[in-house]
């Protein structure tokens, strides 16, 4: 894995104004971001150059994020990289199927970004 | 002579007077319609929708979803189903004893397997073979039984069904996510008089489908499908919201319609032997509270909920038309002794009456009425000039409802982005009237027929399926 | 004749009026919509700059802008918590927007400009809107009720609490948004839930004990078990659900004597509470009402037994409900 100040994000919200933020966020942290709208354009853009870790929004059309999570979880190149799930959805059954879909943590909206920040260095700390 | 003179000046004088009352009741409800819309869309944003979503207080609803030989879209369907957006639910699938794969295809798709469940003998139906349960999500049943139609499907739902609010829809409709929400708002509002709530449907043909849902809203290319999206905008947004203001509103659309499962119980379920099975129970649950005094209302919430798809095809369209009337004509039958009855406030006295003189026999004076005119004119019993005016105005009054229903669409939802499609729908608004509207009363006309000889059963539509078949973004009718 | 050409001639006019106010809108709206984006393109990276704490807010902006900025900041204050939530706050707080809107709360004169007030403030978050909200629970138009039930939830307000319950019960806020709001407010609320089970309405003693059996402690089993001999059926089926969530063992004698309680309901949530405190005393009194009692009774009443003992319930199976709750249990 590469060190932390070049690991490359892919954050993946059809909510611009979520995304943006944490686009920005990230990059300002010192990460390589990578931005899709839905769950279609993450994946081609996972398939294209494997990123070392994932932010997704689950309520997403076309793909959600438990079935992107699933799909990443199925390719042998992609299989093992950190997803960390970013969604409205509390309901308790909806962060077990997170993580039954493969999802390394799970952050619920409203969420605080410096939080965000937070989960995402101790899981690229932990690989 | 002059008994025949008579009968055509009369003729000509009912179908003056018709047209004037027509008109004017569908000018009154265009204005009722115009101020409830937007006051209804200011409402909508600050009604508390999101938060009933994460709601512990909201009332679970069972979706009934009857399969008849649906094999073709059902495991779409049922997948678009468990994305809607409601925090307590589940979803029963009636099979009516297809004779094809639709059961073998839920099965694999969603790991279904057996499980007892406990049925209530509320209303006498069908039997039930055998139930299912999916392991990967345990709010989604199936329930195999032997045929018996539409209602008899339904009323094994309501026997079956948990939640104290059933749902329900059609196989082929495309529900929109926040669909059960958006139904729910009344019975959120008032749940002890709220008894059924129904919403907008659209015609999904031509829109761009994917994985179950409506991504872009357009017009389909066959000319009939847009006629009919046409006459949709007008029957929804205008007729009923018109009726739900008199708390008379006979129609709850069969492809979408939420229901109190306490009060389809008391009047005993869904009417067997009808293909009108919809507006059938809704008059049937109007008579029950309105005979004993009860408080209660039915709702139509004016925001579009599912997607049907339109028959492209003249047989197709003449069978569905011909098989609404006839539905219409056997709940008028069943319910005379309501029409007039004062028993029965609104409905009795206006909904009822409208029904059976406006729509039921509606036909007949379309059909006769024209020509008889012309020929008490040939008579010389009307001047040339008060049968062309009277064409003309005829002409004028119907074009104007349907372009202010089109108004009541562009200034509320406007969900035609494409300003093309909005402009060939002002064309159709027009050229609806010489063609459409004629072969649409032969139809009917038809249908009064098909009930004088008894005529049962559905019928066939040729359905090209609405996008489901592979899930990826697919145009209809392109 | 004049009088028809009168009648062909409105009409006529009549159709091109609504003909060009459809073109008209159409044309007004894509104008606007795009103007609209634009604005939201170019003012969306100054509020995230801002609300990382990199650069303040640019100044001089117009009015448009400013409504739009106000628009964004507050699509972010619902999705976002923490300090950038607070800083959020602090802005519309600076800028006057909760005054502006808490005076178009108690003075405008279209209930939805007083309902958009009421919702706004419940995303500015600001406590100083507190009072405004809580007078805005009595107004006339319901969306407005709604909406400030729904914001006082947002700024987790405890003294909302009994205006909140005593709205639910005359019906003039929907139950399912003043319990969202409950919950939100948490257990600050729960002192004044306690002093509502003993309400002189019945239907605020329901919904205290609703939501008390989701944001209490086990030490409120006690209060919440006295209610189960409430004369109203409605409270006693209420704290039965409660004692469900709240109760260990101890509460297992007064939930037996739900069990056979006139109410069906009050049967059917005392065996749905004794399925989850899952005290074996009660499997034999479950499986006896599993087979012989009502429909929704004996449906809960099965479920709860075979929660508490699947291999009994299994062996027991006759009728049903049991079958039914063994073959989903078994799934499990």
């Amino acid at each position: 894995m590469s060190d932390e100040s070049q690991a490359r994000v892919l954050v993946a919200d059809d909510e611009d104004d979520v995304r943006e933020l944490v686009v920005y966020r990230l990059s300002r942290s010192g990460y390589d971001v990578v931005e899709a709208r839905d769950g279609e354009e993450a994946l081609r853009l996972a398939g294209e150059r494997t990123p070392d870790l994932l932010v997704l929004d689950v309520m997403m059309p076309r793909i959600d994020g438990y079935e992107l999570t699933r799909r990443l979880r199925a390719e042998p190149a992609t299989s093992r990289v950190p997803v960390i799930l970013l969604t409205a959805r509390t309901q308790e059954n909806d962060v077990s199927q997170g993580f039954e879909a493969g999802a390394d943590d799970y952050l619920k909206k409203p969420f605080n970004p410096d939080e965000l920040l937070a989960r995402v260095r101790a899981v690229l700390g932990r690989r | 002579m002059n008994v025949l003179t008579a009968v055509f000046v009369a003729t000509a004088a009912v179908t003056l007077a018709y047209f004037v009352c027509l008109n004017a009741v569908y000018g009154a409800f265009t204005f009722v319609a115009a101020r409830s819309l937007r006051s209804h869309l200011r409402q909508r944003a600050y009604s508390g929708l999101e938060e009933a979503f994460d709601s512990p207080f909201t009332p679970g609803i069972t979706v009934i979803l009857p399969a008849f030989n649906e094999s073709a879209g059902i495991v779409e369907s049922v997948r678009s189903l468990l994305a809607l957006r409601y925090p307590l639910f589940e979803i029963l699938v009636v099979n009516d004893g297809s004779t094809d794969d639709t059961v073998e295809r839920l099965r694999d798709a969603f790991d279904l397997v057996p499980a007892q469940r406990a049925l209530r003998d509320a209303i006498p139906a069908q039997r039930v073979r055998a139930t299912s349960v999916s392991r990967r999500h345990r709010d989604l049943w199936l329930i195999d039984k032997e045929n018996g139609g539409k209602a008899d499907a339904l009323n094994v739902g309501i026997n079956a069904a948990r939640h104290p609010y059933v749902c329900a829809i059609d196989a082929d409709a495309l529900i929109e996510p926040n669909a059960l929400l958006e139904v729910a708002a009344p019975v959120l509002d008032d749940p002890e008089r709220v008894v059924a709530t129904g919403g907008i449907v659209r015609i999904a043909n031509g829109c761009t489908i994917d994985h179950g849902r409506v991504v872009d809203v357009r017009l389909p290319s066959s000319r009939l499908a847009v006629v009919q999206v046409i006459e949709y905008f007008r029957a929804f947004l205008v007729g009923r919201v018109g009726w739900t203001s008199l708390n008379a509103l006979l129609i709850i659309s069969g492809a979408f319609g939420l229901f109190r499962r306490d009060a389809v119980e008391d009047v005993g379920g869904w009417w067997t032997e009808t293909v009108g099975e919809d507006v059938e129970l809704v008059v049937r649950i109007h008579r029950h509270f309105r005979s004993r005094g009860l408080p209660y209302r039915i709702a139509f919430v004016p925001d579009p909920v599912c997607w049907t798809e339109a028959p492209e095809d003249l047989r197709g369209l003449s069978r569905q038309r011909r098989r609404w009337h006839r539905g219409l004509g056997q709940t008028l039958w069943r319910h005379r002794h309501a029409i007039g009855n004062a028993r029965y406030g609104a409905l009795g006295l206006v909904g009822l009456p409208y029904f059976l003189l406006f729509e039921f026999l509606g036909p007949v004076v379309e059909v006769l009425g024209p020509p008889v005119t012309v020929a008490a004119y040939l008579l010389g019993k009307l001047s040339l000039l008060f049968l062309v005016a009277f064409l003309v105005i005829a002409f004028l009054l119907g074009i104007a409802l349907t372009i202010a229903a089109l108004a009541l669409e562009e200034f509320n939802f406007r969900r035609h982005n494409r300003s093309r499609d909005v402009l060939r729908m002002l064309a159709y608004a027009v050229l609806e009237n010489i063609g459409y509207r004629q072969l649409n009363d032969a139809w009917r006309l038809l249908a009064l027929l098909d009930l004088a000889r008894r005529k049962q059963g559905w019928g066939t539509q040729v359905r090209r399926g609405i996008g489901r078949r592979t899930g990826q973004e697919q145009q209809v009718g392109a | 004749m004049a009088a028809f050409a009168l009648a062909v001639l409105a009409l006529g006019g009549l159709n091109a009026v609504l003909l060009a106010l459809l073109v008209l809108r159409r044309v007004r709206l894509s104008a606007e919509a795009r103007r609209h984006v634009a604005l939201v393109q170019a003012l969306r990276p100054a509020a995230v700059a801002f609300l990382q704490g990199d650069a303040p807010l640019p100044a001089g902006l117009t009015a448009a802008e400013q409504e739009v900025l106000a628009d964004i900041l507050g699509e972010y204050a619902r999705k976002l918590s923490g300090p950038a939530r607070t800083m959020i706050t602090r802005y519309f707080e600076e800028h006057g927007a909760v005054e502006r809107e808490l005076e178009a709360l108690a003075r405008a004169r279209a209930a939805w400009r007083r309902a958009a007030a009421a919702h706004r403030l419940g995303d500015i978050r600001s406590g100083a809107a507190a009072a405004g909200l809580l007078a805005a629970l009595g107004d006339h138009a319901r969306e407005v009720r709604t909406a400030a039930a729904r914001s006082l939830g947002k700024l987790q307000e405890p003294e909302a609490v009994e205006p909140l319950l005593a709205a639910v019960a005359a019906r003039s806020v929907p139950r399912a948004v003043v319990g969202w709001a409950l919950l939100r407010i948490g257990p600050p609320a729960v002192p004044a839930l306690r002093r509502l089970l003993t309400a002189d309405d019945p239907a605020r003693r329901a919904g205290a004990l609703r939501v008390l059996g989701l944001l209490g402690e086990p030490a409120d089993a006690e209060a919440v078990a006295a209610r189960l001999r409430d004369t109203s059926a409605e409270v006693r089926a209420a704290a039965a659900h409660a004692l469900g969530r709240l109760g260990g063992s101890q509460s297992f004698p007064a939930l037996l004597a739900a069990l056979d309680d006139r109410v069906p309901s009050v049967r059917a949530a005392a065996a749905t509470a004794l399925g989850r405190i899952r005290d074996r005393r009660a499997l034999d009194p479950l499986l006896e009402h599993a087979r012989s009692d009502r429909f929704e009774v004996a449906h809960a009443a099965a479920r709860a037994a075979a929660a508490i003992d699947l291999e009994a319930a299994r062996r027991a199976a006759t009728g049903p409900h049991l079958r039914e709750a063994v073959d989903l249990a078994a799934l499990a």
